[in-house]
């Protein structure tokens, strides 16, 4: 986990593609898009289980490392209205049940708004959009508060890096600019979109089991 | 109907006063007959009437569908229907000929299945497409014949496959049914007559009587520089282009990529203000309507000229063209033939092709293509086989017309070529993927696509039937990106491959449908452009500029190189100055032995060596070659290819290049070492893309396909990840590296090189400095390392310059518009 210090709050960068604020006992991931194989599979697209099964792993062992109270999930929570026969919801419920304690939380995201949010009210406590928790705003969609400083998600953003002429990678970043940052898409299953920091911008990668400051315009970032 | 068959066939000719030719009559006796096969002939040679008035005139038939008739393009489709329609006309029959393509409307579509006609003419998607109703043995049940129209250009394909799929199908629902396929000249026709027909069965090879003259001519400059590079003789040779435009009728202007067309476009537009008119562009991202517009004006005669690319290589019936140019490498001798097989439509006319080579090698290339066409050198078209991505597409197609038995199912696969060898367990794994969605043992809960009713298996779900059927037809297209104006109501310019405009921001400018254009913004699979005032431009560049050139054209080209003296010719004795050089600072290239060549420069060490093999296969050589040398000494290497040899440069001298090079051309392991230098991977996932597409595990989105839809979108390379992680035995994966080795790296090909290579003596060769041979090499490997293409082209010039200075000629063209360098 690589600390970083933003508005005088000590947040923690996991590579598992999370942020821990310590002071709130939170761990913030956005974009988990949960029941996305499902509704392929639904489609007739062949999406193998594991994929859920892996997120919930993941988010497991962030948990248990960090020993986060609540997980706070920025909108997306859902990626499409959830089924009656969705296997999401019986995974969470045994998820939740091996670690008593542990609050779910989201804000709703624009594919929550088909259907999710407000579902599995036993399981997940839904908060609305642009709940206050300073010096933060925690929102979907990334957009300017004066309320306070935004955490987001939605973009999905990644940064490509070039290294020999076939060999790109793509990672996953988080990205702060001066009024808004976005983190990375947290779920397996979920693509990603390219962003262009602007010069100033903070901007760190989610590699397999690290997390790198990247230059932006020509400065290298300050981690 | 007095008589019938092959005489009425023969009296409707004599009635025009045209003579039967020996092919036509043999064709129309072998369908009286009941026979199958394959009929190849030049086009305009009459191969059409051959196949059609055997079924025209055939007696004592009912009404209903009686001949499917099968065109690789839908542009195609409609002339071909006129055609057929006046050709029953004339022999009166009473026959009714309709269209079957995307465009068909859904009103028409129904009445030809309550009232069909006799004829049908569609494209292999759109017979996909019928094979997905249920009722498709009341349309197709009493089929006589099947027509499948220009074979070659669908046999190397996975179109092909999906044909050769429906084809088995239609076999079994229409059991008196015979199939003709009709063909330009391959190295492969008996191979192409099996596949068409399904392995074992027995079928007739009917050559066409008249081979028609074509006459390969190249547009020799006055003066042949000795150290070629690429691109910019062209338009040194503009004048006499414009020149041969003059003499009227209409020209097809053919060039190797979409970019040449555009940037040749405009040249000649510039050249020929008072032309602008009359000169068009026509290449396969300008948009449909556009390029029917220029199809209508050609067939009308009110065209000078269309600089155009593969886009025209086959298909309608051009009268008007008189003259078929040819810009850059012909690449392949089959190639050109069907490209100069596009003027002069008329038996007993020869067609002619006036090549106009890019650099000086093209001569050579020229004069190989002649002399290889000459001597029967044609190339083969590899069918593919084993596409289980297709497979998974047909039996989901089958699953939604009606259902389908896995017996029956099977049988039909194994009867194609494709799937001939189709073993039990690829079979059960594509079975599971339909059904359960993956292998048995894993879990795939709510999947169903296929799904059991008794003894069949069928697609219950509506929209899964629905979705499919929209897909069908996407097997033949690109991940394509629309561009639209920004302005001007965004009306619809064309598309363009998504890699080009993934390279550019907003801002850029780029040529493009013989405009130049201003990107806006991107956003959903669309580019919102502008009109851009002159400046500096990009050109688009498409994946069509990678083609190789061929085993028998680069192996032709190798033989006049080496016995230079034995080939007469214009081309030969423009390029003798090149050729004198080459031989005095190095050797002349040669069938027995392998040439490379080391030379040291102020950027370092390098090797150059020449296979001949083309440019895939010289691209995957030069990374093995670097890797199997870098493990014996560590070393970095800069690589270059073309479609003659390689080049690696290092900044160390190379350690014993005689005693290491065998060593490291070794066919040996070359699988696995391959597996270690080339990110197979990487390239695998981008292959990825059409695999699951066909496969039905990404949709193209469509407009109005609402919200279900949009849920279920996901990037292939997404999917190819999420598969990898968790579904690493998915055999489309595999297909996917197989795809990459075959088609990418040219796998095979490369390790005949390396096996001939053995047989070969290797020659290594210390040059003074850069031969005609190396430099266009090292002046490729520039451009990509230069910036702007203006220093590059001053570079390489001053480079060229030195170079003829030292052999001994001190003038060097003064060539100020190098426009087509780039």
């Amino acid at each position: 986990m690589l600390p970083i210090d933003w508005l005088g709050e000590r947040l923690h960068l996991c590579a598992a593609r999370a942020l821990y604020w310590r002071r709130r006992r939170t761990l913030l991931v956005a974009d988990t898009h949960f029941g996305k194989d499902a509704a392929f599979r639904r489609a007739g697209i062949p999406i193998p289980v594991s994929a859920m099964e892996d997120d919930l792993v993941r988010l497991g062992r962030l948990v248990d490392t960090t020993a986060a109270e609540r997980v706070l999930v920025l909108g997306d929570f859902f990626h499409a209205r959830p089924t009656p026969d969705e296997p999401f919801a019986a995974a969470l419920e045994r998820w939740l049940s091996a670690r008593p304690g542990v609050e779910v939380c989201a804000v709703p995201g624009n594919h929550d708004h088909h259907g999710g949010a407000g579902t599995l009210p036993g399981l997940v406590r839904w908060l609305p959009e642009g709940v206050v928790e300073a010096p933060f705003v925690f929102r979907h969609e990334p957009a300017a508060d004066p309320a306070g400083y935004v955490l987001a998600g939605h973009l999905h953003p990644v940064v490509r890096l070039a290294s020999a002429a076939r060999d790109r990678l793509r990672l996953p970043v988080l990205w702060l600019s001066r009024d808004v940052g976005v983190l990375p898409a947290f779920g397996g299953f979920t693509g990603g979109a390219p962003v262009s920091p602007a010069p100033g911008d903070r901007v760190w990668a989610f590699g397999a089991d690290e997390v790198l400051p990247i230059a932006v315009g020509g400065e290298p970032a300050r981690a | 109907m007095a008589d019938a068959g092959p005489d009425r066939a023969a009296a409707w000719f004599a009635a025009l006063g045209w003579e039967v030719f020996g092919f036509q009559r043999r064709a129309w006796e072998a369908y009286r007959d009941g026979r199958s096969g394959l009929i190849h002939s030049p086009t305009g040679s009459g191969k059409t009437l051959a196949a059609w008035l055997g079924p025209l005139t055939e007696p004592g038939q009912g009404p209903g569908l009686k001949v499917l008739w099968i065109t690789p393009l839908r542009a195609l489709a409609r002339d071909t229907a006129r055609s057929l329609a006046a050709a029953a006309e004339a022999v009166d029959a009473d026959w009714r000929v309709e269209l079957r393509t995307g465009d068909t409307p859904q009103s028409a579509r129904t009445r030809q299945r309550r009232r069909p006609p006799d004829a049908l003419v569609t494209t292999p998607e759109s017979l996909s497409v019928m094979l997905s109703y249920a009722d498709a043995d009341n349309l197709l049940g009493g089929l006589r014949c099947v027509v499948v129209d220009e074979w070659h250009e669908l046999l190397g394909s996975k179109r092909g496959v999906q044909l050769q799929l429906c084809l088995a199908r239609l076999r079994r629902l229409a059991p008196r049914m015979v199939t003709w396929g009709l063909s330009a000249t391959l190295g492969n026709l008996e191979q192409a007559m099996a596949v068409l027909l399904g392995p074992e069965r027995p079928g007739e090879l009917i050559r066409g009587a008249v081979p028609r003259d074509i006459r390969i001519r190249a547009l020799v400059p006055p003066e042949v520089e000795r150290f070629p590079w690429s691109g910019h003789l062209g338009t040194r040779l503009l004048p006499r282009v414009v020149q041969a435009l003059e003499s009227g009728g209409t020209t097809l202007f053919f060039t190797n990529t979409r970019s040449q067309a555009e940037l040749w476009h405009e040249a000649l537009c510039a050249a020929r203000p008072d032309w602008r008119d009359s000169i068009a562009l026509h290449h396969g991202s300008v948009d449909r309507a556009g390029r029917e517009g220029i199809e209508a004006a050609i067939a009308a005669g009110g065209l000078r000229c269309v600089v155009c690319t593969s886009s025209l290589d086959l298909g309608v019936d051009f009268s008007p063209v008189e003259q078929v140019i040819q810009v850059g490498s012909p690449k392949g001798v089959a190639r050109l033939m069907q490209r100069a097989g596009r003027s002069g439509h008329r038996p007993g006319v020869p067609s002619e092709v006036l090549c106009v080579p890019t650099h000086a090698f093209e001569l050579v290339e020229i004069a190989a293509a002649r002399r290889a066409r000459e001597a029967g050198r044609i190339e083969a078209r590899t069918p593919p086989v084993l596409c289980l991505d297709v497979l998974a597409q047909h039996l989901v197609t089958l699953a939604v017309g009606g259902g389908f038995t896995e017996a029956e199912a099977l049988e039909e696969a194994r009867a194609t070529h494709a799937f001939a060898a189709l073993t039990d367990s690829a079979w059960g794994w594509v079975m599971d993927f339909v059904t359960r969605g993956g292998e048995a043992l894993s879990a795939y809960p709510q999947f169903r696509k296929v799904v059991r009713e008794g003894d069949r298996w069928t697609v219950a779900d509506r929209n899964i039937a629905r979705r499919h059927r929209m897909a069908i037809g996407t097997i033949a297209s690109d991940a394509a990106m629309t561009v639209r104006w920004s302005s001007r109501n965004g009306g619809r310019l064309g598309t363009v491959e998504e890699s080009f405009i993934a390279r550019m921001k907003p801002g850029d400018r780029f040529l493009f449908s013989g405009r130049l254009l201003e990107l806006v913004r991107v956003r959903e699979m669309t580019a919102w452009v502008k009109a851009a005032r002159r400046g500096g431009r990009t050109v688009p560049r498409w994946q069509g500029g990678r083609m190789p050139l061929s085993t028998e054209l680069a192996d032709t080209v190798v033989e006049l190189l080496a016995d230079p003296a034995g080939a007469a010719g214009p081309e030969m004795a423009a390029v003798r100055g090149l050729i004198e050089v080459q031989s005095r600072w190095s050797r002349l290239p040669s069938p027995d032995e392998l040439l490379a060549e080391r030379v040291r420069t102020r950027e370092g060490h390098h090797l150059f060596l020449y296979p001949f093999a083309g440019r895939l296969v010289h691209e995957g050589l030069a990374t093995l070659l670097a890797w199997r040398l870098s493990r014996r000494q560590p070393a970095t290497f800069t690589l270059s290819f073309n479609d003659y040899g390689l080049e690696l440069l290092s900044p160390d001298p190379f350690a014993d290049d005689a005693g290491n090079l065998p060593a490291a051309l070794d066919p040996g392991n070359l699988a696995d070492d391959l597996a270690a230098c080339v990110n197979v991977s990487e390239i695998a996932r981008r292959q990825f893309r059409d695999i699951a597409r066909i496969a039905g595990l990404v949709f193209p989105g469509y407009p109005g396909s609402g919200k279900t839809a949009r849920q279920v979108q996901a990037s292939s390379g997404l999917i190819f990840d999420v598969l990898v992680r968790y579904d690493a035995g998915n055999l489309l994966l595999d297909q996917a590296r197989r795809e990459v080795l075959e088609g990418q790296l040219e796998f095979r090909r490369l390790r005949q090189t390396l096996q001939e290579a053995g047989k070969r003596r290797l020659v290594v060769v210390d040059t003074p400095r850069l031969t005609p041979l190396a430099f266009p090499l090292w002046a490729e490997r520039l451009q990509s390392q230069v910036i702007s293409t203006e220093d590059w082209r001053t570079r390489v010039r001053r480079a060229a310059e030195r170079l003829e200075k030292a052999a001994g000629r001190g003038k060097s063209d003064d060539h100020a518009a190098d426009r087509l360098a780039g």
